[in-house]
């Protein structure tokens, strides 16, 4: 049942609303409670987005934590010493594994701190049961770069199960009798705006409502700025390591801004362009080997999973090692970020960005809707070509090939996205999201035999690995294999059938789409 | 979810008492938990203040087809839900005069205890068809037993009945109501081997203030932590739920 809350705005103050409700109803005064309580989430906002809040009630050396849904519900909720950093952290059971479901590996990471005092009345029958709860609250708001934030007061009314009807009662003398009125938003969103946030304030995807009309400059110039402002809004989590997916869109947008500059070529100065293309190339390996050791040790633990239980441990060195090169890669990869060399880049392109000048090749002044339209059709074409030409005795860097051309693809269907009908392009996407799957992950497990060959040479050289060791990597290495074998028999079936079925024309040759903003102001 | 009924043949040994101390205990411990009141006497729900009454009655509770949600009322104290009892409790065993009965009983208690991390169902005193179907839904049995011959002598009872039934439940007595000052009282917890089975190490002393909760209408640990009973029954709390068996499928 949700709870309905009411700002305290003049006229209506605290003690007038409970005098008024006490001559109306038997109410009984339960006391003033202070509470501390902080709202988490992943950065994505994964949570709030599956309808729902995490948040954190301070106790006596301990906390309770709840998951609640926006209708209310409760989803959970345990007592624990402390608030988990992730899903994984939870005691085993139904709480963990809903939530790690949700959460997957992101860090539950605290949004905002309020600190309250509730004066509580409690509305009770004949029998001294309270039958309605009212709340009213005084706090503060803190998170983020802001400081200390008062809170506006607010009433809460919090219905009890079983008593609706005492709970519409006492709802209806709130708003006709004295006047109040329901707050459009509920306590994380008031607490958001207090220290200057709104839920859902970051995605990782590209929203952007692009005009078929509009010059391609300008068009892909607000592309690349979308996609520059997801690097560098995960940049922090990255050094931090605050959790893998961090590093994981970082190089995502890196990776479609180089597809957007390779791709769309003709647009801006080419000098400028290969400059920059060759910049986000160097981004794309300094990122690339973390990026690797994170996939590889968050398969080694499900692998692990899967051996018998009397030989787990033996891949604890294994799994030490590749932490160690982890912590090295990243090392490197730090190194990389506080270089010269990444200040000038970010200078560079924060200026290229922000310039209104007009591009100088030959397709900037054309509508953007025809150049994506010409560019997706190209890259369609490149990928049945090759997807045609797979086998099952195809060597596996001809595959990666195939890889690296579905990826291209894909990168500008999600940047021109906006331009088609929503509904036949995302079938396109999703389609070439499951051919990708699989190539992703037979390139996964490629990638991983190799690794786990090297870190058999290297753990041998360095002494570091005995019998029990190198026979659980063996076997280990048997079954990326044959997980291997598997994964590219299915993918010889799904390339033909994508190279077949798939047709791009059906979206590219439907009316482009025209902003609904600019629609309206036409009519 | 984790279903446990305090349970005991004979009446007036603190059955009561100790499913409405746990039940707050465990809720006041973060853990959603409902206490489910199927004694007709209805004192559970005395003791939270809620009305005696379950619309359609015992009928609408074991054949009903709406969810028993409906019936269920918050109490004033957070995460601790109550089923009511109806005076018609009286006649539940006419109702499950078929195992089709019993096990829709089961089922919907079952039903509702999704939403929750522990059930407590306070039983009446006897045993009955409505107790067999308790045996089955429940986890785990606590048994208050008054150190005297004859709550031995029923504890005896029960034990022998379940193992003739073949019933999985798990039994957990404790000595309730202890009043050491009195020799037989000593004598009978001091010799565990005597019992006819395990008993819990925490024992709730006799006290006046466990009465005080029926005029007060609340939970003893909610109006005195630190009265010797209250803080026997949070220890039995603590002991009850180390010695939960794992629920089936539960990660080592």
């Amino acid at each position: 049942m949700p709870n309905h809350a009411y700002l305290l705005d003049p006229p209506h103050s605290a003690a007038e609303v409970v005098s008024r409700l006490a001559d109306r109803f038997p109410t009984r005064r339960e006391g003033t409670r202070a509470s501390a309580r902080t709202y988490f989430d992943t950065f994505d906002w994964r949570l709030y987005r599956d309808a729902g809040t995490f948040l954190s009630d301070a106790l006596d050396g301990s906390c309770l934590v709840r998951w609640d849904g926006f209708d209310g519900r409760r989803r959970h909720r345990a007592a624990l010493p402390a608030a988990p950093d992730f899903a994984r952290e939870l005691p085993a059971g139904g709480f963990r594994d809903e939530l790690q479901a949700v959460a997957g590996v992101r860090r539950l990471l605290p949004l905002v701190r309020i600190a309250r005092r509730s004066e509580r009345v409690a509305v009770v029958d004949r029998r001294d049961k309270a039958v309605v709860r009212i709340a009213l609250d005084r706090g503060t708001a803190s998170g983020g770069t802001r400081r200390l934030r008062r809170l506006p007061a607010t009433l809460r009314l919090v219905p009890l199960a079983g008593y609706d009807r005492h709970c519409v009662g006492v709802r209806r003398f709130l708003e006709r009798d004295i006047g109040l009125a329901p707050a459009d938003e509920g306590e994380l969103a008031l607490a958001l705006a207090a220290v200057g946030r709104r839920p859902a304030d970051y995605t990782g995807k590209l929203d952007l409502r692009l005009d078929p009309a509009e010059r391609t400059d300008r068009a892909l110039r607000r592309i690349l700025a979308a996609l520059w402002a997801v690097t560098q809004a995960n940049e922090d989590g990255l050094r931090r390591d605050l959790d893998p997916e961090f590093l994981h869109d970082f190089r995502v947008a890196v990776r479609r801004t180089r597809s957007c500059l390779g791709q769309v070529r003709d647009v801006f100065d080419e000098a400028a362009r290969r400059r920059f293309a060759d910049e986000f190339a160097w981004l794309g390996q300094l990122t690339g080997p973390p990026r690797d050791l994170d996939v590889h040790l968050q398969n080694l633990r499900g692998y692990e999973a899967e051996l018998p239980m009397a030989t787990r441990g033996d891949l604890a060195p294994l799994a030490d090692h590749l932490e160690r090169r982890r912590r090295a890669a990243r090392g490197r990869q730090t190194a990389g970020l506080d270089s010269a060399r990444y200040r000038g880049l970010q200078r560079a392109w924060r200026g290229f960005l922000e310039t209104d000048a007009a591009g100088t090749g030959a397709n900037a002044a054309r509508p953007v809707g025809e150049t994506a339209a010409e560019r997706i059709e190209r890259a369609c074409a490149r990928v049945r070509r090759r997807g045609r030409a797979l086998s099952a005795e195809t060597p596996a860097e001809t595959v990666h090939e195939l890889r690296i051309a579905c990826k291209k693809l894909r990168y500008l269907l999600e940047c021109f996205r906006s331009l088609f009908e929503t509904g036949r392009v995302d079938a396109f996407i999703r389609a070439l999201k499951r051919l990708q799957d699989d190539l992703g992950e037979y390139n996964d497990l490629q990638v991983q035999r190799r690794a786990l060959g090297d870190a058999a040479d290297e753990l041998l050289a360095a002494g570091g690995a005995n019998a029990a060791t190198l026979l659980s990597m063996g076997r280990l290495l048997e079954r990326l294999e044959s997980r291997q074998r598997k994964t590219r028999r299915r993918l010889v079936a799904e390339v033909g059938r994508f190279a077949s079925a798939a047709e791009p024309g059906e979206f590219l040759a439907a009316r482009p789409r025209t902003p609904t903003g600019r629609s309206r102001r036409r009519s | 979810m984790r279903v446990l009924a305090t349970y005991n043949i004979k009446g007036g040994v603190g059955k009561t008492s100790a499913a409405v101390n746990l039940a707050w205990l465990a809720a006041a411990a973060g853990s959603r938990t409902l206490v489910c009141d199927l004694d007709p006497q209805g004192a559970a729900t005395w003791c939270f203040r809620v009305r005696m009454k379950v619309r359609g009655g015992g009928r609408k509770l074991v054949r009903g087809k709406r969810p028993l949600a409906r019936f269920v009322r918050e109490t004033d104290h957070e995460g601790l839900d109550l089923l009511p009892a109806d005076f018609s409790y009286r006649h539940l065993d006419l109702l499950l005069d078929s195992p089709k009965y019993v096990r829709r009983l089961t089922r919907r208690i079952g039903a509702l205890g999704r939403d929750y991390d522990y059930v407590l169902i306070d039983c009446a005193p006897s045993i009955s068809l409505v107790s067999e179907a308790v045996f089955t839904i429940a986890d785990a049995l606590i048994v208050p037993t008054i150190p005297a011959a004859l709550s031995r002598r029923t504890l005896r009872q029960l034990v022998r009945h379940l193992r003739r039934q073949g019933t999985a439940v798990q039994v957990l007595p404790f000595y309730s109501m202890v009043d050491r000052r009195r020799a037989l009282h000593r004598r009978i917890c001091d010799a565990p081997d005597e019992m006819p089975c395990p008993m819990l190490a925490t024992e709730i002393p006799y006290s006046s203030a466990v009465e005080q909760m029926s005029a007060r209408r609340e939970p003893l640990c909610a109006f005195s932590r630190v009265n010797p009973a209250a803080r026997a029954y949070a220890a039995l709390w603590s002991e009850i739920a180390r010695r939960l068996a794992p629920p089936p499928g539960a990660a080592s």
